[in-house]
């Protein structure tokens, strides 16, 4: 596994941790509820691609074609699934904002 | 079937005669000499818009036929389950204007998008549904288009980087 480290922003983090939490489940619109519903954060179909894209680049997630269904006009669903470089990101952001969190004053503010 | 059939004729008429519209609009304006025998550049230009056009009129036939089949091959109770259903089809014009995006995101980004709009119709009603199916194809127009305009400028300045 190479050294390389990714840093991720806000919306790729939500992402990769909805498609970890839905497993073989995750395709856009799954993943696209997970986001609004679990995570309450409002975003588009458009967004979540071009994350999707963006990380497939990166090597944090793959992808596969899955079977086409009457409700979605016979098109076919687009998987995705994290991989390892994919949780190593996660761990990493989650372990420097606990790290952050730790220095934060307890107020909130400084 | 009214659906079916307001498609069938902007797929097979209005389409048509907008495409020869835009060519004879675009072949008298880089037509070099209007008296004249046609230049070199008359029929390429002429095949350019002919070839930017020619992928959207094979996807938008493409469709028409998987709808044709799809009548087809449904059983009467399908039929008239997918006649009363058959408002709940997402706006002809944003579904149109989706086949613009980049071939790898077309189908799934569609999907999706059909997916949900049927949900949002059951929950919200048409109007709304039509209202927030609009606004996501606004969005991805702006998420994934941009991405591949960004993409494809930043990487041509990035080869000529390399050379200079």
């Amino acid at each position: 596994m190479s050294d390389k480290r990714h840093f991720l922003n806000e919306l790729d983090e939500l992402t990769l941790l909805a498609i970890a939490r839905l497993g073989n489940q995750a395709y856009g619109v799954s993943i696209f509820e997970t986001l609004e519903r679990v995570a309450e954060r409002p975003t588009s179909i458009g967004a979540i691609y071009a994350t999707l894209e963006r990380l497939e680049e990166k090597g944090l997630v793959t992808s596969w074609q899955g079977e086409a269904t009457p409700e979605r006009g016979g098109r076919a669903k687009r998987y995705f699934k994290v991989e390892g470089p994919g949780m190593q990101a996660l761990d990493d952001a989650e372990r420097a904002r606990k790290l952050l969190g730790v220095m934060r004053p307890a107020g909130g503010v400084l | 079937m009214r659906k079916l059939s307001t498609r069938a004729i902007l797929l097979v008429f209005v389409q048509p005669i907008v495409l020869v519209l835009a060519f004879s609009l675009l072949y008298r304006l880089f037509q070099l000499d209007p008296k004249g025998h046609p230049s070199f550049l008359d029929y390429l230009s002429s095949l350019t818009v002919m070839a930017m056009c020619f992928p959207f009129m094979v996807w938008n036939l493409k469709e028409l036929a998987r709808t044709f089949a799809k009548k087809r091959c449904a059983s009467s109770a399908q039929r008239a389950s997918a006649m009363d259903n058959g408002d709940q089809h997402p706006p002809g014009l944003a579904e149109y204007l989706l086949s613009f995006l980049p071939t790898m995101q077309r189908d799934p980004v569609m999907g999706d998008l059909e997916e949900l709009y049927r949900f949002k119709y059951i929950q919200q009603g048409r109007t709304e549904a039509r209202r927030w199916y609009c606004r996501q194809v606004a969005l991805a127009f702006g998420s994934l288009l941009g991405r591949l305009i960004n993409r494809s400028v930043f990487g041509w300045l990035a080869r000529l980087a390399r050379y200079m």
